[in-house]
């Protein structure tokens, strides 16, 4: 039975299955450890149109009869002019990253990169020009697939790996969310898995905005004009991540009481907020307007000016006093 | 026929039956299922779009069924499916007069009326209803039903907007039956003699019974916004459609351009105050329903406005500014007095509190808050006896209810009659009341007490 599950895992269904569902396990990856990066996020929703085409090339390729000559040789040798080709293609990319401001390692990568892009372009119009059938295209076809899916795949375990071994301090970033994107991830037969991202101002210096993968409970919570408080880590492998995209409850107060200066729910949370945050003048200012818009409720100067006495602050904690005993005699004498 | 071929094509006929059966029969209400055979052919018809004709069945079902001596429930519904319209309204007639069961009986005279086609006599008569019973769904229907004959459709949809925003389904057969068939006289119509608004609304209105009115509704919303036909109640029925199938951001989305194309509908900010405060967005759900309450005037946005303006956010003056001027129009609301007397209790004004209180006590005597309310108020005005004689009526509404004494207790105390403090503080504790005040006061008058 072992033997027989092995089987079916190394065969092509097998393990077509197990890149799907680990494509599609990803997703939480990405969500639970999340790296701000705009092209990724947004070419995420085609993780969907990638399973779908990939599983139809999959069905195509391995329904088709195995071919029973030899695969055509290469028609194409490389030849010396071709080498050239290329070298001078890294050659040119790479002064031209260096003059255009990027590292020589990094612009020599990219010589690399557009070399390599190059010369597989070529050998594989090549071949399809010489085989020209439909099978060899499909063959090709699911391998490119199945390639991107494993590139999926690479950056997963790196974004993974960055996430869950991080053991560094994270800091806490202000932002405002600026657009919500709803795509979903749809293999072909309805959206299966809901996928969203958001765009929040940027936290870093020079940046315009940052896009973040959003898990389903926090799609159902998020709004444009929302303010956030993010959550940022510097990242095991030094690729910070977001751990959490929280609702910044007092500047949502603050947007609340500007809209309705006397808020009374909203000014007693944002004045425990400030004393949580040991932001005393905050707490103290919103405290005497609170104590102007309504007098009688002396219950919350008694509970402010306790914590204020607790933390030393005796002069506010006076004049919250001094405040209570005059509204305790205008009580008293009936006015 | 090949035997092994025609099983094959049975299993997957009894697949594709379970299919839909699952999909689309389960969330049918069972009024559409009736076991005769005009029964049957109503149900055919109605699975086919063919509405006018489906209850056209049914009805024929209910006739034979009604002869045979079953029943629908009702006698007056019993009455018109059998056709015998002067005995209905006699029979309506012998109830006009008598309490709740005048509504009925103009109800059942509604119904004749449009069994008659006199659709301006049903009009008047459910609007009759509706000013006596304002959340009655059949009434509103009737209305729709007549005004769309009438050829009113801003009234029509109105009507049907508000039957469907309280949520729940008419009772009345006759009434569903004549939706239903004018939901078909309405579709069957060509294209520049109809509302597809108004359409849209009709179909909606069947989802109640229905979920697979869902895809013609939407299909006809579409074409309404399309064609500029009253496109912000159009896109409250995409916006209604997409909540119930459970796609908030779609939903939100249209009911903002529900906004967007009408800045004065009030169902489509409610409707946007509903999403927003399902997101937790607080600032946009308070002026959302705000804005409900100002374009509209309507007591049926008071409760959801009071819930975010006083108990989420906490704003009284606002709310005051906003619930009085509806006292003119419904002084004797009950909810409205009762909470516009916390408004003032917050605010400060214990006099104002009391007067709201003591109209609401008036018009229900028997609701215990009221007197416990007025006890507070009463007690803050410095009336103390009279505060406990409120107090002890509450006490008497509700035995088991432990804070009205509670604050008898404390006004006791404050009057220094410790013994009776005591007695009151025990018994509101012996009730469950775990108050660390009580606790207090009881401790406090032990030590006093003589």
């Amino acid at each position: 039975m072992i033997r027989a599950a092995i089987g079916l895992a190394w065969s092509a269904w097998g393990g077509h299955a197990a890149v799907i569902a680990g494509s599609l396990l990803a997703l939480q990856i990405h969500a639970a450890y999340r790296v701000p990066a705009a092209a990724f996020v947004a070419l995420l929703p085609w993780l969907g149109v990638v399973v779908t085409v990939a599983t139809i090339l999959m069905l195509t390729v391995n329904l088709m009869p195995t071919a029973r000559g030899r695969r055509a040789g290469a028609v194409r040798t490389y030849t010396r002019r071709s080498v050239a080709g290329l070298a001078a293609i890294v050659i040119a990319t790479t002064v031209a990253g260096a003059l255009a401001g990027m590292s020589s390692p990094a612009a020599a990568l990219l010589g690399l990169a557009l070399a390599a892009v190059v010369a597989s372009v070529v050998g594989l119009t090549g071949r399809l020009l010489a085989e020209g059938t439909v099978a060899f295209a499909a063959r090709w076809l699911y391998r490119a697939s199945l390639l991107g899916l494993a590139a999926f795949l690479v950056w997963t375990a790196v974004v993974l790996v960055n996430g869950a071994l991080d053991r560094a301090a994270a800091s806490e970033e202000a932002s405002e969310v600026l657009s919500v994107v709803t795509a979903p991830i749809d293999p072909g037969i309805g959206g299966l898995i809901p996928y969203a991202h958001v765009e929040v101002r940027s936290w870093r210096e020079g940046g315009a905005l940052e896009s973040l993968v959003l898990s389903p409970r926090e799609r159902q919570r998020m709004w444009v004009g929302q303010p956030v408080m993010v959550t940022v880590r510097p990242g095991f492998l030094g690729i910070p991540w977001v751990a959490s995209l929280k609702l910044d409850e007092a500047r949502h107060l603050r947007q609340v009481l500007a809209a309705s200066p006397r808020a009374f729910h909203a000014m007693q949370r944002l004045i425990a907020i400030h004393l949580e945050r040991q932001q005393w003048d905050e707490a103290m200012e919103l405290t005497r307007r609170y104590a102007e818009a309504y007098p009688d409720d002396v219950a919350v100067l008694e509970q402010v000016a306790t914590v204020l006495g607790g933390a030393g602050r005796y002069r506010d904690q006076g004049e919250l006093i001094e405040r209570l005993v005059v509204r305790s005699q205008a009580r008293n004498t009936g006015s | 026929m090949n035997w092994h071929v025609l099983r094959v094509w049975v299993v997957i006929a009894v697949a594709v039956g379970s299919f839909i059966a699952q999909r689309d029969l389960s969330r049918m209400d069972p009024v559409f299922f009736r076991l005769s055979a005009p029964g049957a052919k109503g149900f055919l018809l109605y699975f086919a779009g063919r509405y006018e004709a489906a209850a056209a069945s049914y009805r024929e079902h209910w006739r034979a069924a009604i002869s045979g001596g079953a029943t629908t429930g009702d006698p007056g519904s019993d009455l018109i499916l059998t056709g015998d319209l002067t005995a209905a309204e006699r029979l309506a007639h012998q109830d006009i007069g008598r309490g709740l069961a005048s509504l009925r009986a103009k109800l059942l005279l509604a119904e004749v009326a449009l069994e008659r086609d006199l659709p301006s006599t049903a009009a008047r008569l459910a609007t009759e209803v509706l000013a006596a019973s304002p959340d009655d769904v059949d009434a509103e229907v009737m209305l729709a039903v007549a005004r769309a004959r009438e050829g009113a459709a801003p009234d029509a949809i109105a009507a049907l907007g508000r039957a469907v925003r309280a949520g729940r389904a008419g009772v009345r057969l006759v009434t569903f039956y004549q939706a239903l068939a004018g939901t078909g006289a309405l579709a069957a119509r060509p294209d520049r003699a109809r509302s597809p608004c108004l359409l849209a609304h009709f179909h909606l209105y069947l989802r109640a019974f229905d979920h697979a009115q869902a895809r013609p509704a939407a299909r006809v919303a579409r074409k309404a916004i399309k064609a500029g036909d009253r496109p912000a109640d159009a896109y409250v029925v995409l916006g209604v459609l997409h909540e119930k199938a459970g796609r908030p951001d779609d939903a939100l989305a249209a009911f903002e351009a529900a906004r967007q194309a009408d800045p004065r509908h009030a169902e489509a900010h409610r409707w946007a105050a509903v999403m927003y405060g399902q997101r937790g967005d607080l600032l946009n759900e308070y002026r959302a329903i705000t804005m409900a309450l100002e374009v509209s005037g309507e007591l049926f946005y008071a409760d959801h406005f009071f819930e975010v303006a006083v108990n989420k956010i906490g704003d009284p003056a606002r709310a005051a500014a906003l619930l009085e001027p509806l006292v003119a129009r419904a002084p004797d609301d009950v909810r409205l007095r009762e909470r516009l007397g916390r408004v003032w209790a917050l605010l400060g004004d214990a006099t104002r509190a009391l007067e709201h209180y003591e109209r609401a006590a008036a018009l229900a005597p028997g609701n215990p808050e009221l007197p416990n309310a007025i006890g507070t108020a009463l007690s803050r005005l410095g009336r103390q006896d009279d505060a406990v004689t409120a107090l002890r009526r509450a006490a008497e509404l509700a035995p088991r209810w432990s804070e009205p004494h509670r604050r008898m207790a404390s006004i006791h105390y404050l009057r220094s009659r410790y013994p009776d403090a005591i007695a009151e503080a025990e018994l509101a504790q012996r009730l469950g009341d775990q108050d660390v005040q009580l606790r207090v006061l009881l401790r406090e008058a032990g030590l006093r007490s003589p």
